[in-house]
């Protein structure tokens, strides 16, 4: 029973540490290239616990990345961490459909799927509390963050399911 | 059966307490997300400093260029400044005979950014200096070409900066050679948009925009940006502008607080 206690904190505190690095990519990313080259490295941090470890590290890391992303963010607090969270939960119920397809396939159709209702998820919430312009956050916004995150997530799950072979989470 | 029913409390509690987060009073949670920005700005600022080095070196050209231009621009201002000054005396001695009692000093406080926004929804920055060194909400921000934006949240050792392209940000403001007004409010592109310019506005791709007096925060005549684009609102029957930041609000690294 302690052993399976001491192994659930390590896994919560490599989660919260994954979180940190990928924020910490995203900022830099940022930095350099502003929204053009954004990716939601968070949201694929929560899409892959949710499908390897189940809803339960996927919370883990859908609040840590929320309250990290709405620490720095300008926004109202609760932003992220209201759309990650809802996102691990909408993410159990797809499964259930996508339950008995190609394995590759069904990956990547959650996977995007789960990117593109992220993304709406936080348009929307910025839309009810902020006057957002919809074409202009379209364009500027959703879409590049959308497009990149779609390009790249297979190789951060690649990166990430080494990085969880190595620390045996 | 207790076991059970707990756990899905908690899972229906993790869903709930976000959402009540967004419907409670934000200014609570202020101190806290300060605190977890100071705690994991390190990272950010330790990775980004051989970054910024590699790049200050790969772009010598244009920083020597700057240099010389920036050298030029110093000599002609020193040269404004000295007979500006005879000006300024002059005025306080005519002044002081007709017993005006205002302060011009304006207290500043210098504060370096110490974390940024990446979302890309709104353009904040997180700068070192907080209640502790006397900034407060709504106190205006400013770098050394021009307005930076203006104080939104304050903790103990840092604050939150609303950018001048933040969607939320607004600021009374003038064009500079044709004295039009309108109103700079950011958008989600990176520039600013000025609006409600009469539709028979005389404005340029190139003039220059500064605050205007009307502006409750910010002193009157500081820089805003350079006017980009002209084109009629779609919204209303009046003109509107882009308007490209002097300072590029998410490179800023130091700024000053004007109290």
């Amino acid at each position: 029973m302690k052993k399976r206690n001491n192994l659930a904190v390590r896994k919560i505190f490599i989660i919260a540490a994954i979180s940190i690095v990928f924020f910490v990519a995203e900022s830099i990313l940022f930095y350099f290239f502003r929204s053009w080259v954004k990716p939601n490295l968070l949201i694929l941090l929560v899409i892959f616990f949710n499908m390897h470890q189940g809803i339960r590290y996927a919370l883990v890391a859908a609040v840590c990345a929320g309250v990290l992303k709405d620490s720095f963010s300008g926004s109202l607090f609760g932003l992220y961490l209201f759309s990650f969270v809802a996102c691990a939960y909408l993410m159990v119920a797809l499964k259930k459909y996508l339950f008995g397809m190609e394995f590759k396939f069904s990956t990547t159709l959650m996977t995007s799927v789960m990117i593109i209702v992220n993304a709406v998820m936080v348009f929307l919430l910025q839309s009810s509390y902020y006057t957002v312009d919809a074409r202009e956050a379209l364009i500027y916004i959703v879409l590049p963050e959308v497009i990149i995150t779609l390009l790249i997530f297979s190789f951060i799950f690649e990166k990430l399911k080494k990085c969880a072979l190595k620390f045996s989470v | 059966m207790f076991k059970r029913n707990k756990k899905y409390l908690v899972y229906l509690l993790v869903l709930i307490l976000p959402a009540l987060f967004l419907l409670s009073q934000q200014t609570a949670f202020s101190s806290f997300k300060l605190g977890i920005v100071q705690s994991n700005s390190l990272p950010v600022r330790i990775i980004l400093l051989p970054l910024l080095e590699l790049k200050k070196i790969v772009f010598y050209h244009a920083t020597y260029n700057e240099y010389t231009r920036l050298k030029n621009q110093v000599d002609a201002l020193k040269s404004k400044l000295s007979r500006q000054e005879e000006i300024f005396r002059e005025n306080a001695r005519l002044k002081e005979l007709l017993d005006f009692k205002k302060n011009t000093t304006i207290n500043l406080i210098a504060a370096d950014v110490i974390a940024r926004d990446p979302s890309g929804w709104t353009s904040a920055v997180i700068v070192d200096k907080g209640s502790r060194e006397g900034v407060r909400q709504g106190m205006a921000v400013v770098g050394a070409s021009g307005i930076i934006g203006r104080i939104v949240e304050v903790g103990k050792k840092a604050s939150k900066v609303m950018l001048l392209n933040d969607p939320g940000f607004s600021v009374a403001a003038v064009i500079e050679r044709s004295r039009e007004a309108g109103l700079i409010t950011g958008t989600l592109q990176g520039v600013c948009r000025m609006r409600y310019l009469s539709p028979q506005a005389d404005i340029k791709v190139g003039d220059r925009v500064i605050t205007s007096k009307l502006s409750s925060i910010f002193p009157e005549g500081l820089p805003i940006g350079e006017v980009i684009s002209v084109q009629e609102s779609q919204s209303s029957p009046t003109l509107e502008c882009f308007v490209k930041p002097i300072a590029s609000p998410s490179q800023i690294e130091e700024v000053l607080i004007k109290k």
